[in-house]
């Protein structure tokens, strides 16, 4: 941990790229982010050797997915971000309050902010759900999630996240691309532009919605912002082709297609024959063979049918609750498996029960999407750890925020949002397991012992990635822009290995 | 002066921090490690902290500056805040370490423990304070000078000796650097090349075969120019170059976030933009309708539509913090209207002063100042931009849905009345809540809906609107579909109990007359008690009511008499009918006229919500800027909403040397302050350095692929230098001079040998100056998402030329909407030839990207886009592949290949190559594709025709197609 920080002190010290010209500050950074950018240059066939620039009408832009090597020695390739879109309630979870279940019904004094406004009062919903101890190191779990709570001693539990907005679709812009704000890129695109990816004939941001639809604000969530758009997630499907347009249309054959590229290619080569300086023209022609590799490519990391069948009755990809996350949180495993760095699932879609945004009633909302994934993100944490993936694979679980102690509506269990305290966890790829750090008060209400931000949560992932969070930086206007903002966050060292 | 709370308070921490210092060997730090000290311990503090109140500006809170040993030992208004003597005592240390209640610094929250153990160690080991070290101070003197802040001078043109390659004086730049740097000019471009070039620079499509045709033989001096005069006046040049200025604004129509709603009438402003690109407004004028076109001498519908730009950004519906979300949208306005029409990245300085360019914090808020009272909200008001003849439309119409949903309810009214009255007969219990009362017997009502201009005399010489029984027996104005313009009158029997005196308790909003047994008893208004005699019996009863123009009609009647208190003549007891039915569902069922009744009634409720929810369309509104009130403009301090510091007035940024602003006070009639209007005249004026600068930059840019300056929306000291600073001043005051007319500037530009030069490469440039800074070349490009996908509508005869109007929705593949939160409504449907529009005219969705245009790098719409990106990736290649679109696309191009293209094959291939290549195809060419065919037919299997359609698709995937020399 000191060392790290160390390093992080002495970058706050030299202010940035405070009197320098942007110039002298591209050349200085050297040994920072632009030596990343710089190895694409030494791309071997050329591909991608694109002359385009940044938005600035500056910054090269080259090889955008190309693997870059990382600011130090990652503990963690790639990163699987278990999205519970909706905001799980995290004293009905892993958040042990059990002066709520003595509250029951009762009226207190305590402050809320959610869709409803400001309240300085609630009557309290005790918890459903009764919690245990589990695991060796005794972490609090509900009865919400009887498989995960098997794998907790390879958990870290943040009990006190924090975030900026409380309304769902700045939330969730927060959550993705670490501001309230729409127009920034989202953390797996930033993770794919520090780093590139692994394998060129799959997307290396790959995002899995549910089958109700795309969460609030749909494609912002996984958008690129102002960097370019291949930095943007692509959305994965679990049946048909995985991606658009990945098979020919109109009943073309394969071998047609191909030898439609033959000829494709000839003429390509006619025409870059006289203009051998353009890349461009280069890149374009190697292009459309990468896009074939990708249509055999592509179905074959989501052909479960190579999976024995115990290995799918481990996600629940065989039952009928568990068959949809099931079958996504396996695709996810083969996946990081073939070098994709960062893929992200969503629970829930669409609005209200959904997903996790349990305004009516706690209980229904929440039985549903847990019995949907609690067996299938159990199944992918035993199997990433059976094949020894999960040292090297981030899973971060949590949603947008977590829901209030009180109840929403003057009957009924529903909670309305929360994002003064809640509870997300991380596994795997250096994370310490068995931990809980920092709480929340004794309702759960807001996170009082060490409260961390989204920014900090980011600055974890990137930090685990290998990447210092306040060194990854992207010029747009005028400002050398960050995921973790311009202040720049520290990651959470204490869930650190 | 000496503070009261001055000495002898601090905190227990505070102690210990000092006591830790002390013991240590502080004193005996050696000069260097001194300055070491302050530089990497206490600067840091005193910037992020200070500096914004007590750094060196012309304003310093508390005159107190933290900028040199000498400041801080002067002190400020409290008096000396440093004692050398008694460190401990400073009272510096108190203020920061919050020792005391009145002066508490920095004031938005205490600094952590050990950043005050660093102050009060540099206190204690003597304050040093390196006097070279003026690197943070905000002085800005170097950069006063920078290049972009230079009043623009109009430079000579460089003295090249005679050289036919100059065609106009932007070649003389050009040529001077090339000579300079040993290189020359690449030749010049064929004229099948320059066709293919100049249509799309300008159009953005390719030239038809006739057109290449005509061109090329057309031998006249001037075919060149009048190609290009030709293609300026072509409506498609605004359609292509407003696109650039869209990309600039970040023009799209819908607000983003949760609900991602519509901007209701925002296309207006595009093609507001197209039109002014069409007719050549002038630049600075088009600046000022888009920043002030409510406030200038003359405000049309079209100088309104242009504030438009003020509501183009993303806007939060539900944010967590209304106060920031607030600033938030103002910093959007300023930050592009810095970066776009000045080049300048103000919004740098929103929490800080700019860390490279002369702009300081308050110059940001000076700057914020000039838009801050205009309304935020993004979906309205609307302006109305209807003429008296529209709106006269518009009220005709709004009459007539009005009486069609009033003569349903009144038919419903009428119904549900015998409804009642049939249940009552039937049903002995209490069933509504308007039940009979019982003094009154067969009681009637007639509505009347003229429009009467006072009570009338005589209603029974009227025709009535409706007519019906009253099931209450009781006076009601439920009776009435509407409000004003009303008469009612009931007819009906009063039983009166005894011969006796009887009092008749009237109150009323409107006014009645009240005739009992053929006599008028009263005629009233407001409250009134009547008292008469009334013979024992049923006498008839009569009331007349009428309201003109009040907005809540009223009418209460009882009576009472000498043995029995007031009873109720009259109800306004309103029923739920549809609980009414439901509570006698099962009565109903059994009672077959009274159940088609029931149906009757429902298909008159219906008949009635339609027309109710029916909408008068009204179009002619425009989203446009407007003020609600003018309210003072405040520092920020970081940024922060909550921490609001002192009152700044509108101004421009002061390394510009600008003119003083003087708002006037704001008459009774006007409907903002002005502000605007003040500003834009500055950003349009001669003087401005800027504003010139920037557009010729950006119209440069759009022709060679670069700016002269790269950055092109950034021309401070963070942007790139100019490569040729004379051309960029000579240009800027050509397009002065020509009266900021883009048009003008354009074909200076295309008429020099530099824009016509060739593509071609040679060693010598590519090693000298890869990335032809010098414009030794023309640099290749690819076509732009909106060219690609226009052009292969272009190619396939599908492209519908129409312009204007709400935008287009595109088929787009099911596994896209799937995206969204809300699937099935997320996108609209339009009729596929209208979908087949130019894509400047398709729906722009902030949450919903259409995949051909996103993935061919269209503009980022969340904030200001002045370059596109141009890449390359294996997804393009799919979506050209495979995709729906393109693959529809190279059918319709195969037909027609088919109808158009002649009898053989060989033909409909030449036809085809010559659409998508713009030039005829060489003979090896059309033996490829037609080798291809072949090979399909005798390898794949597939027929001729589908070999046509393949051979279609892979014309649609060629470089040469997508690229342009």
């Amino acid at each position: 941990m000191s060392a790290q920080s160390k390093t992080k002190k002495e970058t706050n010290s030299k202010g940035g790229f405070c009197g320098q010209t942007r110039r002298e500050f591209i050349g200085n950074i050297a040994g920072g982010f632009a030596s990343l950018a710089l190895t694409g240059l030494l791309s071997t066939d050329g591909f991608l050797d694109s002359q385009a620039v940044a938005a600035d009408g500056v910054t090269p832009y080259l090889n955008p997915l190309e693997p870059k090597p990382s600011h130090f020695a990652p503990k963690a390739k790639r990163v699987i971000f278990l999205f519970m879109y909706g905001g799980p309630s995290h004293v009905d979870t892993f958040d042990y309050k059990p002066m709520l279940y003595k509250l029951n019904d009762k009226t207190v004094q305590v402050k809320t902010k959610g869709r409803g406004g400001e309240r300085s009062e609630g009557r309290i919903v005790g918890p459903k759900w009764d919690f245990k101890q589990y695991g060796e190191s005794g972490q609090w779990v509900s009865g919400l999630f009887p498989h995960l709570a098997t794998c907790v001693d390879d958990i870290a539990f943040i009990k006190s996240m924090t975030a900026d907005s409380p309304l769902h679709g700045s939330a969730m812009l927060m959550m993705n691309a670490g501001r309230v704000l729409s127009g920034h890129p989202s953390l797996g695109s930033w993770v794919n532009y520090g780093l590139g990816s692994e394998n060129e004939n799959l997307p290396g941001y790959v995002v899995m919605l549910d089958r109700t639809g795309g969460p609030i604000s749909g494609a912002k969530n996984w958008s690129s912002g102002y960097m370019p758009a291949v930095y943007q997630g692509t959305v994965f499907r679990s049946e048909g082709a995985p991606i658009l347009n990945l098979e020919p249309t109109n009943d073309m054959s394969s071998s047609e297609q191909r030898k439609l590229l033959d000829y494709l290619r000839h003429f390509n080569a006619t025409h870059l024959s006289k203009r051998t300086d353009n890349t461009d023209l280069a890149a374009r022609i190697s292009s459309y063979e990468l896009a074939f590799k990708m249509q055999s490519t592509a179905p074959e990391a989501v052909d479960l049918e190579s999976e024995p069948e115990h290995i799918q009755a481990l996600y629940g990809a065989n039952e009928k609750e568990t068959e949809e996350f099931g079958t996504k949180c396996l695709l996810a495993r083969r996946l990081v498996e073939r070098g994709v760095r960062f893929v992200q699932i969503y629970s829930g879609g669409a609005h209200n029960d959904d997903n996790w945004d349990a305004h009516g009633g706690i209980e229904k909302n929440h039985n549903k999407h847990a019995k949907a994934t609690d067996k299938p993100i159990a199944g992918l944490l035993k199997d990433l750890k059976q094949r020894g993936l999960l040292d090297e694979t981030l899973v971060v679980w949590g949603g947008e925020f977590g829901r209030q102690p009180t109840a929403e509506y003057a009957k009924g269990t529903g909670r309305d949002h929360n994002s003064y305290g809640f509870t997300m966890w991380m596994a795997g790829g250096g994370i310490k397991g068995g931990i809980s750090v920092g709480e929340t008060d004794e309702l759960g209400s807001a996170a009082v012992t060490d409260p961390f931000h989204v920014r900090h949560l980011h600055a974890t992932i990137l930090h685990q990635l290998g990447i210092d969070p306040n060194q990854l930086t992207y010029f747009h206007s005028g400002l050398d822009q960050k995921l973790v903002g311009v202040e720049g966050a520290e990651p959470i060292w204490q869930v650190m290995s | 002066m000496q503070h009261p709370h001055r000495s002898r308070f601090l905190s227990i921490v505070f102690l210990c921090l000092l006591t830790s210092f002390n013991t240590g060997h502080a004193n005996n730090l050696s000069d260097t490690e001194k300055v070491d000290f302050f530089n990497s311990q206490v600067k840091p503090i005193l910037e992020q902290n200070c500096f914004q109140c007590h750094g060196s500006g012309t304003e310093v809170e508390g005159g107190l500056q933290l900028t040199s040993r000498e400041q801080i030992l002067e002190g400020g208004n409290y008096g000396h805040v440093v004692s050398l003597e008694n460190p401990a005592d400073s009272f510096l240390l108190q203020m920061v370490g919050y020792g005391q209640e009145t002066a508490q610094m920095p004031p938005d929250g205490r600094l952590d423990d050990a950043a005050l153990g660093i102050l009060a160690k540099w206190i204690n080991i003597g304050l040093p304070y390196p006097v070279q070290d003026t690197g943070f101070q905000p002085e800005f003197k170097t950069t006063t000078d920078h290049w972009a802040y230079r009043p623009l001078k109009r430079p000579q043109v460089p003295s090249i000796h005679a050289s036919d390659w100059i065609s106009n004086p932007i070649d003389a730049f050009i040529l001077a650097k090339l000579e300079a740097h040993g290189l020359t000019p690449a030749a010049p471009a064929s004229k099948l090349i320059l066709i293919r070039r100049v249509y799309y620079d300008l159009t953005g499509l390719p030239p038809s075969p006739e057109a290449v045709e005509a061109f090329l033989n057309d031998t006249t001096p001037d075919a060149y120019e009048k190609l290009i005069n030709k293609l300026l006046k072509s409506p498609r040049y605004g359609e292509k170059w407003g696109r650039h200025w869209l990309d600039l604004v970040r023009y799209a129509e819908t607000n983003g976030y949760e609900s991602d709603s519509d901007k209701p009438f925002v296309w207006r402003y595009r093609d507001y933009v197209i039109d002014a690109f069409n007719k050549d407004k002038p630049y600075n004028q088009f600046i000022k309708e888009q920043l002030a076109g409510d406030e200038l001498d003359a405000v049309t519908i079209e100088t309104v539509i242009a504030t438009g730009y003020h509501k183009l950004g993303v806007w939060d519906d539900s944010p967590a913090d209304r106060k920031l979300a607030r600033y938030d949208y103002l910093d959007d306005i300023v930050s592009t209207t810095g970066q776009v029409m000045l080049g300048m990245t103000i919004g740098c300085a929103r929490c800080h002063d700019h860390k490279i360019d002369p702009i300081s914090t308050q110059d940001y808020y000076s700057f914020l100042a000039f838009f801050h009272d205009i309304t935020p909200n993004n979906r309205g008001p609307l302006a109305d931009i209807g003429t008296p003849e529209q709106h006269a439309v518009r009220d005709k119409q709004l009459a007539e849905k009005r009486l069609a949903e009033q003569e349903a309810q009144d038919k419903l009214f009428e119904i549900q009345e015998i409804i009642k009255i049939e249940l009552a007969k039937n049903i002995t219990e209490e069933v509504v809540p308007d039940a009979p009362v019982s003094v009154m017997r067969d009681l009637t009502y007639r509505f009347y809906r003229d429009t009467f201009e006072q009570f009338p005399d005589d209603f029974d010489a009227l025709e009535p609107s409706a007519e019906g029984r009253l099931f209450s027996n009781a006076f009601s104005l439920a009776a009435a579909s509407r409000k004003q313009n009303i008469g009612l009158v009931f007819v009906g029997t009063l039983q009166v109990p005894e011969h006796a005196t009887y009092t008749f308790h009237i109150n009323l909003q409107g006014t009645c007359r009240l005739i009992l047994s053929g006599y008028k008893v009263a005629e009233l208004m407001g409250e009134r008690d009547v008292e008469i005699a009334l013979t024992q019996g049923d006498i008839p009863i009569r009331l007349e009511y009428f309201n003109k123009d009040l907005d809540k009609p009223h009418l209460e009647i009882s009576w009472s008499g000498a043995s029995f208190e007031k009873q109720p003549l009259s109800t306004n007891a309103t029923v739920n009918f549809d609980e009414l039915l439901k509570t006698h569902a099962e009565f109903i069922e059994k009672n077959e006229s009274l159940k088609a009744l029931v149906d009757e009634q429902k298909a008159l409720k219906k008949q009635r919500d339609q027309r109710r929810r029916q909408r008068v369309p009204y179009d002619h509104q425009a989203l446009a800027v407007s003020e609600r009130e003018q309210t003072p403009t405040h520092i920020l301090r970081r940024g922060n909403p909550h921490l609001v510091g002192r009152e700044v007035k509108p101004a421009f940024p002061a390394v510009l040397n600008p003119p003083a602003v003087d708002v006037l006070p704001i008459s009774e009639e006007a409907k903002s302050s002005g502000k605007r209007r003040i500003f834009a005249e500055w950003v349009a004026s001669t003087e401005n350095p800027l504003t010139a600068r920037v557009m010729v930059n950006r119209i440069w840019q759009h022709h060679f692929g670069n700016g002269i300056v790269r950055s092109t929306n950034d021309f401070g000291q963070l942007g790139t230098p100019p490569t040729h600073p004379e051309l960029l001043d000579w240009l800027a005051s050509e397009f002065i001079a020509s009266g900021w007319r883009l048009k003008a500037m354009h074909k200076l530009i295309m008429t020099s040998n530099t824009y016509r030069m060739s593509a071609q490469s040679n060693p010598r440039g590519i090693q000298q100056d890869t990335n032809n800074d010098l414009f030794w070349r023309f640099d290749m490009r690819r076509l732009t998402a909106e060219e690609i996908r226009d052009t292969v509508l272009w190619i396939t005869g599908k492209l519908n030329l129409k312009m204007g109007g709400p935008s287009v929705f595109p088929e787009l593949p099911k596994e896209v909407l799937a995206t969204a939160s809300r699937p099935r409504s997320v996108w609209g449907e339009s009729p596929p030839d209208e979908a087949n529009r130019r894509s400047v005219y398709v729906k722009v969705k902030r949450s919903l990207l259409v995949p051909i245009l996103n993935q061919f790098d269209q503009a980022n719409t969340d904030s200001t886009c002045p370059v596109r990106f141009s890449t390359t990736v294996p997804t393009q290649s799919l979506t050209m592949l495979n995709g729906k679109f393109i693959n529809d696309q190279a059918i319709a191009f195969a037909n027609r290949m088919r109808w158009e293209g002649g009898v053989t094959v060989e033909d409909r291939v030449r036809f085809g190559l010559r659409l998508v290549l713009c030039r005829e195809p060489m003979p090896v060419e059309i033996q490829q594709a037609l080798a291809f065919m072949q090979e399909l037919q005798q390898h794949e299997g597939v027929s001729s025709e589908v070999a046509l359609d393949r051979f279609a698709l892979l014309a649609l995937n060629l470089n040469e197609f997508i690229f342009l020399d």
